[in-house]
């Protein structure tokens, strides 16, 4: 099978999703397991961050004294961290900060990549050469010490970890787009607009971008998972914004204070095990909308 | 209204340059229909992308004109031509199946040349879009659907509008019917010959469908190693060819009810790459002299608009 015969498949795979609107998107959705599961996992946490304000026991800053690094009671669930803070409440707050970055960084790295992807696959000739040398910079450097270095630079603000998580992951976006759209390309249709006098701009985002979209859609849904993922790492390793409440701000003071030698698996466990449940739902979900959108990867 | 002057083009590919289209001459007048006929690599669709300036990044226009109304369509800029283009000049071309945008209603997608234009917007465009698909005979319940729900049939109708819609003058059809089965295809051409004669359009009707352009075309060009064989109305390429090449695909035409078998051209097309020198048809040529292999296309026959470009057009 040639790559044409790929791409019209996902495009077919999106013109059935089209064709039968939002319902009959669910209604086959909903046959997949894995992705109903992975939907389900992110209704929840987003529902946690959402109602944290409401379901957690404490305010999750209010510094207790004369109970720091308490066991699990009655009273504290999951116990308190170093300054007396309620644990529960704490890990409850956490989903705020990773759904914001996790939202936030893949929205800026699947736009940057899109944009990117469909210049230079569009255009080619120099610009592709110039945009793909771009592109490979970024993919050969090592993501995680590059952002620390930036955010340790530009400082550790939430909005800085956003910018830099966004902005240092769009590569692989890019490049699949990349791809994509020199396939596209070459179909009638896109000859037709020409011949119809079509400008590139009109159909490079008229024509091209909602053909990719799908591969968009399940590409920008796992980007969120790895934007949570590289936001929980630099938090731990201490690059972020001490003062928010995040899982892996959690983990890092549990490391600060000894905590996870001390045995103390209620400081730890919850937070770690939220991060790989949120990023376990986003992969799932994002692996479920690709096989769908790809009828090659159906069957699995 | 169209004048082509000794067009010469060429595609650069990695076995050599091709050439394509040597010295052609053509003139098509405002509302006529001109039938384009030659086997695959005559030139005949490089000539229909000329004409539109979208010729693939390896072809180069070697030298020769071809005129609108008197412009130069190489001398103007690309934002010019590009305004030319679906406004003044329409294609139809092949595989009409993947010519429309899979993600786009058929509405949608038949208006956007006004769009493109800005002749029309919105609603008001989508409107324009359903009267033309009206005039081509779809009816209301596929002008919501997209393309994988139409026939082959339709989806060709659908394109036709498309090319129609601003009210071109000129219309190129490059196999507008290839890949449609018989019934569709007299369905197809009629609607063209219909459209061409109702809005006065000058058209290009390029295939390599002989019959099929006898049923179109005012006046047909053969086409031959992208040079220009004969020229003459449908009727004298018809009753009186005079270069051999269009009697032997005038003979390979099946006959439903006489019993003459089908006579093929025995030999293969020549190569781009290596044009031989002389007559390009020589070597499949029954009637070949030893001059053909020193002929320098010289105008062989001539009566009016009638031309063959052949020593022996006599021997006929």
């Amino acid at each position: 099978m040639n790559s044409q015969t790929e791409v019209m498949d996902y495009i077919k795979g999106s013109m059935r999703r089209t064709g039968s609107g939002v319902l009959g998107f669910w209604n086959r959705y909903k046959r997949n397991k894995i992705g109903v599961a992975g939907l389900g996992i992110i209704i929840f946490f987003t529902l946690m961050a959402i109602l944290a304000p409401v379901i957690s026991p404490y305010n999750p800053n209010t510094i207790n004294s004369s109970l720091y690094l308490s066991p699990p009671s009655s009273a504290h669930l999951l116990g308190t961290d170093s300054l007396g803070r309620d644990l529960l409440s704490r890990d409850f707050y956490g989903a705020q900060i990773s759904l914001i970055v996790g939202f936030a960084a893949a929205a800026i790295s699947v736009f940057v990549g899109l944009v990117i992807g469909l210049y230079s696959g569009y255009f080619g000739g120099w610009a592709d050469e110039i945009l793909m040398r771009v592109t490979d910079f970024f993919l050969v450097i090592p993501t995680l010490v590059f952002m620390i270095v930036i955010a340790a630079v530009i400082g550790p603000s939430l909005v800085n970890v956003i910018l830099v998580i966004g902005l240092l992951s769009w590569p692989s976006t890019a490049r699949t787009i990349r791809s994509m759209v020199l396939s596209i390309k070459n179909w009638p249709f896109i000859e037709s607009a020409m011949i119809n006098g079509g400008k590139s701009n009109y159909i490079i985002f008229r024509h091209i971008a909602p053909n990719v979209f799908p591969v968009v859609f399940a590409n920008a849904v796992m980007s969120v998972a790895s934007a949570i993922f590289a936001q929980a790492s630099l938090v731990f390793l201490g690059v972020g914004d001490i003062t928010d409440i995040s899982w892996g701000g959690t983990i890092h003071n549990a490391f600060a204070f000894g905590a996870v030698s001390a045995g103390m698996w209620w400081y730890v466990i919850p937070p770690g095990l939220f991060i790989i449940l949120v990023i376990l739902g986003f992969t799932m979900t994002g692996y479920s909308l690709e096989e769908m959108f790809n009828p090659k990867k159906r069957g699995f | 209204m169209i004048s082509v002057n000794k067009l010469n083009v060429s595609y650069k590919t990695d076995s050599g340059v091709a050439r394509a289209i040597t010295d052609l001459d053509m003139d098509v007048h405002e509302g006529e229909t001109m039938g384009l006929v030659g086997e695959s690599g005559s030139g005949k669709s490089t000539l229909g992308l000329a004409m539109m300036r979208i010729l693939p990044k390896n072809a180069q226009i070697l030298s020769g004109s071809i005129q609108v109304d008197g412009t130069d369509l190489m001398s103007l800029s690309t934002g010019k031509m590009r305004r030319l283009r679906g406004e003044t000049i329409s294609m139809v071309f092949q595989g009409a199946m993947n010519s429309l945008n899979p993600l786009m209603t058929i509405e949608r997608q038949v208006s956007e040349p006004l769009i493109i234009h800005n002749m029309a917007q919105g609603e008001d465009a989508l409107e324009r879009g359903r009267e033309v698909l009206r005039k081509v005979g779809l009816k209301s319940a596929v002008w919501k659907q997209y393309p994988h729900q139409l026939s082959g049939g339709m989806k060709q109708r659908a394109v036709i509008a498309m090319a129609i819609i601003t009210n071109p003058k000129i219309l190129i059809a490059d196999e507008p019917t290839t890949g449609l089965d018989v019934v569709t295809q007299m369905a197809i051409v009629k609607l063209l010959k219909d459209t061409q004669r109702e809005r006065n359009i000058t058209m290009i009707f390029i295939s390599h469908d002989l019959p099929i352009v006898t049923k179109i075309a005012d006046r047909i060009s053969i086409m031959y190693g992208g040079r220009l064989m004969e020229s003459g109305t449908t009727s004298e390429i018809v009753r009186s060819p005079r270069h051999p090449y269009t009697t032997k695909l005038l003979a390979s035409v099946p006959d439903v009810r006489g019993d003459h078998l089908i006579s093929g051209i025995p030999g293969e097309p020549v190569s781009a790459l290596r044009l031989p020198a002389g007559c390009l048809f020589r070597e499949r040529c029954e009637n070949a002299l030893k001059e053909c292999s020193s002929y320098n296309y010289e105008i062989g026959y001539q009566e009016k608009d009638h031309v063959a470009f052949c020593i022996n057009t006599g021997a006929v």
